[in-house]
């Protein structure tokens, strides 16, 4: 099956089928050509905060879990749990606690011109392209509960270059997986033939853009420009067939019937296709960075969990602002802790993918967070951080290290300097200064 | 009148204060918000572009800043464009709404995976045209290689809505010969279409003028203006009179543009879902699926019961527009719609139409006065279990009255009151207004959304509150326009001030023109809007004559030219 998917990858390229299959047998194994592991960055988002008072573990190696934590027991020695880590470019962004938090939680940059699409890029997107991979996507990044995201529009290329999230599975599975069945050799379709002419086509298409441009604006020029240049990076890509670990496998897509991925009450459902789907594109090395984010804030009910939310609210997002007044937490911890089996899952997935001696968690960079701290004061103060993955030896887990007060941006400048770089400030140099020791 | 882009709020928010925010809502001791050179708060401003009179010299054009076309655009012309034979499909990159309309250009910005999205958009196209090649290129009598010179030419042309430039035709003939050499006629044309529908020349509606003027204002083609013209009334490319008119110049004499408008607007089945969508954006509505309600108090609120009031909008919509006096006081206040089965009854109709049919009906004009009263619109605005005043009047305001309305300081959900168990809407609207500072922005808001509480969080009509009492749907404009500010009972009342308001006149034309152009409010230009806001009250807020009057503008017809940041 391995074969498979990485003939699938050629099929896209803008080499095509005229790349025959006996050129696949003679491919590399697990491993880029290059010396050292292949590192991997995926960021894990959920929504609306957390109980931070308990949220934290105790101690420093070997922590002990709060109850929200709890679920990441099994995989506590793959885990970094980071307190204090603020996020103030939240605070000055200015237009509500959703969009200041969510557009910010990796820009750490608020937008400075006269449209409300934070500044960026996010940490993803500047990892993707220093790695620059040989791979098919340059990052994957899915939308769990529908793509529409508008408030948290976290991903960002570039200033005014937002990063959309795939939010349908089926279609996800589509691109990544399907088409493999037929022979594209001695018998291509329509669309594999089309495919094989995907080169011709886009030298077409730079060079329309280039004849285009000149007899516009200036301001007309830099869309244009900014256009040409997502067909450049997209032609790059096209040619791109990573290397597949020998875990790579085409996953199963298993949905009930009746399942909408825009509906927030099957999060659940979306949840885990979405996980294994990603895991697996990080297997068949269909891309080294990854975001999974939850886009369902408001008002999701969470009714797989029988909790009891929202309760008497009229939604989930006013429970959570009603907390201090609960009593109770009970039903809202049971929520955050939701999130917290989802990463364990995500984590344990990821650690059953071979990558030479052991698995690409071992060489790869998970983050974990919510855009907020507090979900009842929409703080960003004290952000839920956790770490997992080695980082390909860099990073020592099953520890608890306070950050007392680090901006994200700093952080984020650590992981940069983790990928190789030497980086002393990320987002708004305002909200940082220099990486921190973790 | 001018360009309407004010804040309503105190200058201190709800707790903490907000700076530089000052407004007529508080400022202005008579309460009028007449907007008079566009409004006399620090924020009327638009960012980032300095005076708004400035950039128009003397000729009333407006910015235009470059636009791709929309999703919806993309499949309205790919079908026009093959005459049907092919299905677009759905993996053309969404459009985001960004400044209320999906043809800003910010919302259509091309991300890395819009990229391929848009590749592969195009290759399923290519795909349905090298499959039924025969129904897509009439090659009777030709031979091949003649057949595909001419029907390149054609396609390109009508896929460019301009006559092709030296070089053009031969680079997709290049393509051509490369696709038919290796696998015959069919593959040849459907990787031409490939190329053509990734094309910039394609993609964006390309507005390079015919030179300028005066200083930065240039004067559009004649075959962009129609293009201006077709994407704003139809969606889609120009149709062949439309093209043929603007190749022969005509189009360059505004009584001819008008004459087009006008028999584009009467071809309803291509302009009506175009115009629709502006309504639909205008509003803010963009679809309430069943599960956005809450199925314990909702459970009738079923996916059938959600497409027919989604239906039941565009259908109420299309009825004003047709109606021959298609106006703004029609849209807020004509009781008169069109019901399905499942509207009939929720409505509760005695007469039910055929399922499937779609029958004119009058409704009671005390319960359902326009389009304030749809069930659709009032679903949107709701939350799931409450009728939320706070959004219903937020939306009056952010819309009808063209405020501004800062967001709330991050910490007013954190600092926000108690209510009681069982409290109605007006009773926790009392308690937020006197709580703390709240009442400093809330006061422009809740009031409003008071006068819709006979709708409940479906849109459907109710005598009787969450308490058991008769509801109360009294409800007050603060600080608005003078015809419009003070106390009203319930959205009939609401709905007669609104359209008897000049400032609403004025705002919705604001809007229309926004729309034409993918603008942002702060790239409304006084100098370009003011004159189409005056023919538009002149006309008696008549929807079909503000779009003549626009098509006809300068603020239509030229293009000042945006500044680089």
């Amino acid at each position: 099956m391995a074969r498979a998917l990485s003939r699938r990858n050629l099929l896209r390229g803008a080499g095509g089928v005229a790349v025959a299959l006996p050129f696949l047998e003679s491919m590399p194994g697990a491993r880029a050509g290059g010396a050292g592991p292949t590192l991997r960055y995926l960021q894990f988002m959920h929504v609306q905060g957390t109980l931070i008072n308990e949220w934290a573990p105790t101690g420093g190696t070997d922590p002990s879990l709060s109850a929200i934590l709890a679920p990441l027991e099994g995989v506590k020695d793959r885990c970094v749990f980071l307190s204090g880590v603020d996020n103030p470019s939240a605070n000055d962004y200015g237009v509500n606690g959703h969009v200041n938090s969510g557009r910010t939680i990796f820009t750490c940059a608020p937008n400075s011109g006269n449209n409300d699409l934070p500044d960026g890029p996010s940490i993803d997107q500047v990892i993707a392209e220093r790695l620059a991979a040989p791979t098919p996507y340059r990052s994957l990044q899915f939308g769990i509960g529908g793509s529409g995201i508008g408030e948290y529009q976290a991903l960002m290329a570039g200033p005014q270059d937002p990063v959309p999230l795939d939010g349908d599975p089926i279609a996800v599975f589509d691109q990544l997986f399907a088409d493999l069945d037929s022979d594209p050799v001695s018998a291509p379709t329509t669309l594999q033939r089309l495919r094989s002419r995907r080169q011709s086509v886009l030298d077409v298409i730079k060079d329309s853009f280039d004849s285009t441009r000149a007899n516009l604006s200036a301001a007309d020029q830099i869309t244009l420009d900014n256009h040409a240049d997502k067909i450049r990076a997209l032609e790059t890509q096209l040619g791109n067939t990573g290397n597949a670990t020998v875990s790579c496998t085409t996953p199963t897509v298993d949905v009930p019937a009746g399942y909408d991925n825009n509906d927030q009450n099957q999060d659940d459902t979306s949840s885990r296709v979405f996980i294994d789907l990603m895991v697996m594109a990080l297997a068949c090395d269909m891309t080294r960075v990854g975001t999974l984010q939850y886009t369902n804030y408001h008002s999701p009910s969470y009714p797989w969990l029988n909790a009891g939310v929202p309760g008497a609210f009229p939604e989930w997002h006013s429970m959570v602002h009603e907390i201090p007044n609960l009593g109770d937490v009970t039903p809202v911890r049971t929520v955050y802790r939701w999130y917290m089996e989802e990463l364990a899952y995500l984590l344990e997935q990821l650690s059953l993918v071979q990558d030479g001696e052991g698995s690409i968690l071992d060489n790869m960079l998970v983050l974990s967070t919510s855009e907020l701290a507090n979900g009842a004061s929409h703080s960003t103060n004290g952000l839920p951080f956790v770490l997992a993955g080695g980082v390909g030896g860099q990073l020592t887990t099953n520890r608890h290290v306070d950050l007392a007060g680090a901006r994200s941006g700093e952080v984020f400048t650590t992981f940069l300097n983790w990928f190789g770089g030497n980086d002393q400030v990320f987002g708004n140099p305002a909200y940082c200064n220099g990486p921190v020791s973790i | 009148m001018g360009a309407l882009v004010w804040a309503v709020c105190a200058g201190t928010g709800c707790y903490g204060g907000r700076d530089g925010i000052d407004g007529p809502g508080q400022a202005d001791g008579d309460g009028g918000t007449d907007g008079e050179d566009g409004g006399d708060g620090p924020d009327d401003e638009p960012m980032g572009s300095g005076d708004p009179a400035d950039g128009c010299g003397g000729m009333a054009a407006g910015l235009a800043p470059m636009r791709r076309m929309t999703a919806v655009q993309y499949a309205n012309t790919v079908e026009d464009l093959f005459d049907g034979v092919v299905t677009p499909g759905t993996q053309f990159p969404p459009s985001e709404i960004h400044h209320e309309y999906t043809n800003n250009p910010t919302a259509n910005v091309v991300s890395l995976s819009a990229a391929e999205d848009i590749m592969l958009a195009a290759e399923q196209a290519a795909e349905q045209v090298v499959d039924n090649v025969d129904l897509v290129v009439d090659c009777a009598g030709m031979a091949e290689a003649a057949c595909a010179e001419a029907y390149v030419s054609d396609l390109a042309e009508r896929a460019f809505r301009r006559p092709l430039r030296p070089g053009e035709h031969a680079q997709l003939m290049d393509l051509y010969a490369a696709g038919s050499a290796e696998d015959g006629f069919a593959d040849g044309i459907g990787t031409v279409v490939a190329a053509i529908l990734q094309m910039p020349q394609f993609l964006y509606l390309l507005e390079e003028g015919v030179g300028e003027v005066e200083a930065d204002v240039l004067q559009l083609s004649d075959f962009e203006l129609a293009t201006r013209i077709s994407y704003l009334l139809t969606d889609s490319m120009p149709d062949d009179e439309l093209y043929a008119a603007a190749a022969s110049g005509e189009l360059a004499d505004p009584d001819v543009i008008e004459t087009h408008v006008r028999r584009l607007i009467a071809d309803t089945a291509r302009s009506g879902p175009a115009l629709d969508r502006f309504f639909r954006e205008w509003i803010h509505f963009d679809g309430v699926p069943a599960f956005d309600k809450d199925t314990d108090d909702f459970p009738q609120y079923d996916d059938a019961l959600a497409a027919s009031m989604d239906a039941e909008l565009s259908q109420f919509v299309a009825r004003v527009l047709t109606s021959g006096e298609p106006t703004l006081d029609q849209l807020l206040t004509s009781p008169s719609t069109r019901v399905d089965a499942t509207m009939a009854a929720f409505y509760g109709l005695a007469n039910v139409p055929a399922d499937g049919q779609w029958v004119d009906v009058d409704l009671p004009a005390e319960q359902r006065p326009g389009l304030l009263s749809r069930p659709a619109f009032l679903a949107e605005h709701s939350t799931a279990t409450s009728s939320a005043p706070i959004f219903r009047g937020r939306l009056v305001r952010t819309q009808l009255l063209c405020n501004e309305i800062p967001p709330p300081p991050d910490d007013a959900m954190a600092n926000a009151p108690e209510y009681p168990p069982g409290a109605t809407e007006r009773e926790r609207t009392e308690i937020l207004m006197a709580h703390m500072n709240c009442g400093a922005c809330h006061a422009v808001m809740n009031p409003i959304g008071l006068g819709f509480e006979h709708y409940d969080p479906i849109g459907a009509w109710r005598d009787l509150d969450i308490d058991g009492q008769p509801v109360d749907a009294s409800g007050e404009v603060v600080g608005g326009p003078d015809e419009v500010t003070g106390t009203f009972d319930g959205v009939v009342e609401l709905g007669t001030k609104l359209a008897a308001s000049p400032e609403v006149e004025a705002c919705f034309a604001q809007e229309f023109y926004r729309h034409s152009l993918g603008l942002e409010r702060s790239q409304v230009l006084d100098c370009a809007i003011e004159p189409l806001q005056t023919a538009f009250v002149e006309s008696g807020g008549n929807v079909e004559e503000l779009l003549v009057s626009l098509a006809r503008s300068n603020a239509f017809r030229l293009r000042a030219l945006s500044e680089v940041e």
